[in-house]
């Protein structure tokens, strides 16, 4: 490890050292505190080695290399878009390892999914690091997934730069089980007119936190941020986003989807923020809440903050049961209950994976994961 | 955007002038030391003459208050507070030996209601409203007292009703908003000087509307108010709140606390207006208002709805709230906050359904202009026993000026999966296309502006009730005078 990383890592070190691990006090984890992750025993750190790499050696425009190889300027850029305010980024970052660094060439556009697979074994804490570039130009679909069911802790950071002009879409599964901590960080940056789509699927891990932060550094930049909790058990699910309007004429479209099932907890937490002179803005956001059993809950935060005027934003938030008359209506038809709602939950999600049509990832891994989901939350269903 | 410019222009030139209720009566203050102590505290119990419950529950108050420490997560930033550098107790001299009417009160009390719009004497009748005074701290005068003896409503300062109502007093005090429910509260029970008490026996439909109008007067002089508002079986009460406070430099430390509590089938209608002075166009000056106000929905069937207009006050922190305790229970909240020049304001609602089918409404409108910032935070929450409980939100933002800030901040829970929760908010400026439409219809911009903010306020001015409207609506447009014409 170079001494840049180093001394990162050392940051981070004490950075935490003086945070802690965040309680409800701390407005961020509000709904979802790690406090007593003081006691917890992840075992022994991993090396990020979960994955094979090497399906990504040899795909034409895409450099494959780490951190410590890379040149000063690539260096620079690790941790540049996390903020080490936050306790998670920093605990991650303290414990990070190497850096797999992913760099596509400008004017390059790569067919074949990248794909970043981790799959849990054995009790462990593992801190998969990850900085994704994308040149001038460049266009490309990221793949990330978690899955496995080990007790421990996950804890990737993956920080995406998207340079003019580029585009990257990036698909996140998590399915981690029943046994793990997922503590997640996303952070991406935006240049002049690139666009960037991040669809995340969270279906898994006990207690699981995913930050994502967005910065819409240049003009004409435009995200998209969707996402699902698909929940069942005891599980806690909170998605954490922030996307930042730095520059004028930029958008930003946000859609998450919960759907609670037993006593599982689900938390979304999004805000829109403005900068100040970042006119000709538009900014929407919507989050929806589906409690499905009698202890289920949904807590919801969506927020904006704005200090420029010429702005288009708006923000909706629902939280609500399965409709009555909607039901009705599918069983006087005939369809059995389980079967009816888990049709309108199917509904329900659809606006979100819409958008994957035509992507293989959909197909091979999310799809199945889902329907696993809506059969074990149906079956079990009393036919009411 | 020539528009734009043009209101930019006209926001700026909004200055401490425009504040037409800037001026300071020239009374005899009756004071007590500076600072806050324990000390003080038995001072002012025993200038209102209170029975030793009351003292004992202020300084409970008083000791769990310093060991508090002041809440720092709002939105707004001044600088810090020196407790110990105000006066707590203030009373215009000449109400020491309590008049029995009008003629007794001290001319000059008179004249400023007057000028103030009060209709204390000869508008008794015609606007039906039954005024209770506070100037300071002290209760003046009380109208139309009699024809509020005949329905057997009690409507007094609270420091009166302790001595004649002790009873009731003791019963409701405090049991909607704790002592140590927060920092400023904790203050307020400690020092409170005055407020109203109103109680509406079963069965009765108070036949006015009850009206107070604070003032604060007395250089650096905090008010401290506690009103307590019980409203009994079958009851229904409305009352006005309305607040205009004399142009000064130093800032004015506010803290009240408003306590509703609905039994069942009963219905209290709460509306503010408050135009405290917020400060000059650099920011100086103006009051601080830091409010805890909340109402219990006891009983079932009970509703309870907050309307304000916010114009005022340099800083506010303020969350009107409802718990919805009673089964098929009632909380609205309806809301126009208008900050201009560097006035701060971080305000909102909390809906908390404990019982069965209660529903709740909330209708916020924010207007920010000139360099403020506002910042709208609420609470929705679903307890897991609010079988089928309802909220729906709106929270619109409107910015005029690129210098000022709009903040949205919902907070909703749900823990029941019968109970369904709707939140919707938006944050724009005045759209050019609106404009434009009235501007091609031969109206001229200030003309526009005016119609377009009216018609973004409405729903909310609706809700005011008559007595109130034409002073909200002649606010709504001082506030906003020359940025929106």
């Amino acid at each position: 490890m170079t001494s840049v990383l180093a001394n990162l890592r050392q940051d981070a070190d004490t950075r935490f050292a003086s945070l802690g691990w965040p309680n409800r006090r701390v407005e961020a984890y509000k709904y979802t505190d790690l406090s007593a992750l003081k006691q917890a025993d992840f075992g022994a750190v991993v090396a990020n080695k979960a994955h094979d790499l090497n399906a990504l050696n040899g795909i034409e425009g895409l450099t494959l290399t780490t951190a410590s190889q890379a040149d000063a300027e690539v260096q620079a850029k690790v941790g540049s878009l996390l903020p080490l305010s936050d306790a998670v980024a920093a605990y991650s970052t303290a414990h990070m390892d190497e850096v797999t660094v992913l760099h596509v060439a400008a004017n390059t556009k790569i067919e074949q999914p990248l794909i970043l697979d981790h799959h849990r074994s054995g009790k462990n804490a593992s801190f998969p690091r990850y900085l994704v570039i994308l040149e001038r130009g460049a266009e490309a679909d990221l793949v990330e997934r978690y899955a496995g069911d080990s007790e421990g802790l996950t804890s990737p950071v993956v920080e995406v730069f998207v340079a003019a002009g580029a585009h990257l879409k990036h698909y996140r599964a998590l399915s981690e089980g029943s046994a793990t901590t997922h503590l997640g960080w996303t952070a991406t940056e935006l240049d002049r007119d690139a666009s960037y789509r991040h669809v995340a699927l969270n279906h898994g891990a006990a207690l699981a936190r995913h930050n994502i932060r967005v910065t819409l550094a240049g003009s004409g930049a435009h995200v998209d941020l969707l996402g699902l909790h698909l929940l069942q058990g005891k599980q806690s699910c909170d998605s954490h986003t922030f996307i930042k309007h730095a520059a004028p004429h930029t958008t930003s479209n946000e859609v998450y989807k919960s759907v609670v099932a037993d006593a599982a907890n689900s938390i979304f937490q999004g805000k829109i923020y403005v900068a100040k002179d970042s006119q000709k803005i538009e900014g929407n956001q919507m989050s929806r809440g589906l409690l499905l059993g009698p202890r289920a809950r949904v807590n919801n935060k969506p927020e904006l903050e704005i200090y420029a005027d010429d702005v288009i934003c708006s923000h909706g938030s629902t939280v609500g049961a399965l409709d009555e008359s909607a039901l009705f209506y599918l069983r006087a038809r005939g369809i059995p209950a389980a079967k009816a709602k888990q049709l309108m939950v199917e509904a329900f999600i659809k606006e979100v994976l819409e958008d994957l049509d035509g992507v293989s990832e959909l197909e091979t891994h999310w799809k199945p994961l889902i329907d696993a989901y809506l059969s074990s939350v149906f079956s079990s269903a009393p036919d009411a | 955007m020539a528009a734009t410019a043009d209101t930019v222009e006209r926001v700026k030139k909004i200055s401490a002038e425009t504040y037409k209720y800037g001026f300071e009566t020239d009374i005899e203050m009756d004071r007590i030391p500076k600072g806050l102590n324990e000390d003080i505290v038995r001072m002012i119990s025993a200038k209102k003459n209170e029975p030793e419950w009351l003292l004992e529950w202020r300084l409970e108050a008083y000791r769990r208050w310093t060991q508090m420490e002041e809440p720092d997560w709002a939105k707004v930033s001044f600088p810090k507070i020196d407790y110990n550098d105000y006066y707590y107790y203030a009373a215009p001299k000449s109400v020491a030996d309590k008049p029995k009417s009008l003629d007794e009160v001290d001319p000059k009390l008179l004249e400023t209601y007057k000028r103030l719009g009060i209709p204390l004497d000869e508008q008794e009748r015609l606007a039906g409203v039954a005024v209770d005074a506070v100037f300071d701290s002290v209760s003046v005068a009380t109208t139309f007292k009699h024809k509020l003896e005949e329905v057997s409503v009690i409507f007094m300062p609270i420091s009166e009703a302790v001595e004649k109502h002790p009873e009731l007093v003791r019963k409701y005090l405090g049991t909607v908003v704790p002592t140590t429910d927060n920092y400023f509260a904790a203050l307020n029970s400690a020092v409170f000087t005055d407020g109203s008490f109103v109680y509406v026996p079963k069965g009765v439909r108070c036949p006015m509307e009850l009206s107070t109008y604070f003032r604060i007067n007395a250089q650096e002089t905090g008010q401290f108010e506690r009103t307590l508002i019980v409203c009994d079986d079958d009851a229904y009460v409305s009352y006005l709140e309305g607040c205009t406070a004399p142009m000064r430099d130093e800032n004015q430390l506010h803290a009240a606390v408003v306590e509703l509590v609905a039994m069942d089938n009963s219905e209290i209608k709460y509306s503010t207006v408050q135009n405290w002075y917020p400060g000059d166009e650099n920011g100086k000056g103006g009051i601080y208002n830091f409010v805890t106000k909340r109402a219990q929905c006891r009983g079932v069937n009970s509703k309870v709805s907050w309307t304000q207009v916010e114009t005022g006050s340099a800083v506010t922190w303020k969350y009107p709230s409802c718990v919805l305790q009673g089964d098929g229970s009632q909380g609205e909240f309806y809301s126009i906050a208008i900050t201009n020049n560097l006035q701060q304001a971080d305000t909102g609602t909390k809906m908390i359904h404990v019982g069965k089918n209660t529903r709740s409404r909330i209708i916020s409108k924010g207007i920010s202009a000139g360099r403020s910032d506002q910042t709208y935070r609420g609470l929705v929450k679903m307890l897991p026993k609010a079988e089928g409980a309802r909220n729906f939100t709106q929270c619109d933002s409107l910015l005029i000026g690129d210098r000022c800030g709009a903040h949205t901040v919902p907070y909703i829970e749900a823990a029941n999966p019968s109970a369904a929760v709707e939140h919707e908010a938006t944050t724009s400026k005045v759209s050019d296309d609106q404009l434009f439409y009235c501007r091609q219809r031969g109206m001229d911009e200030e003309k526009a502006l005016a119609l377009i903010v009216n018609g973004f306020v409405k729903e909310v001015l609706q809700e005011l009730p008559m007595e109130f409207a034409v002073e909200a609506q002649a606010l709504v447009e001082i506030s906003l005078e020359g940025s929106v014409g």
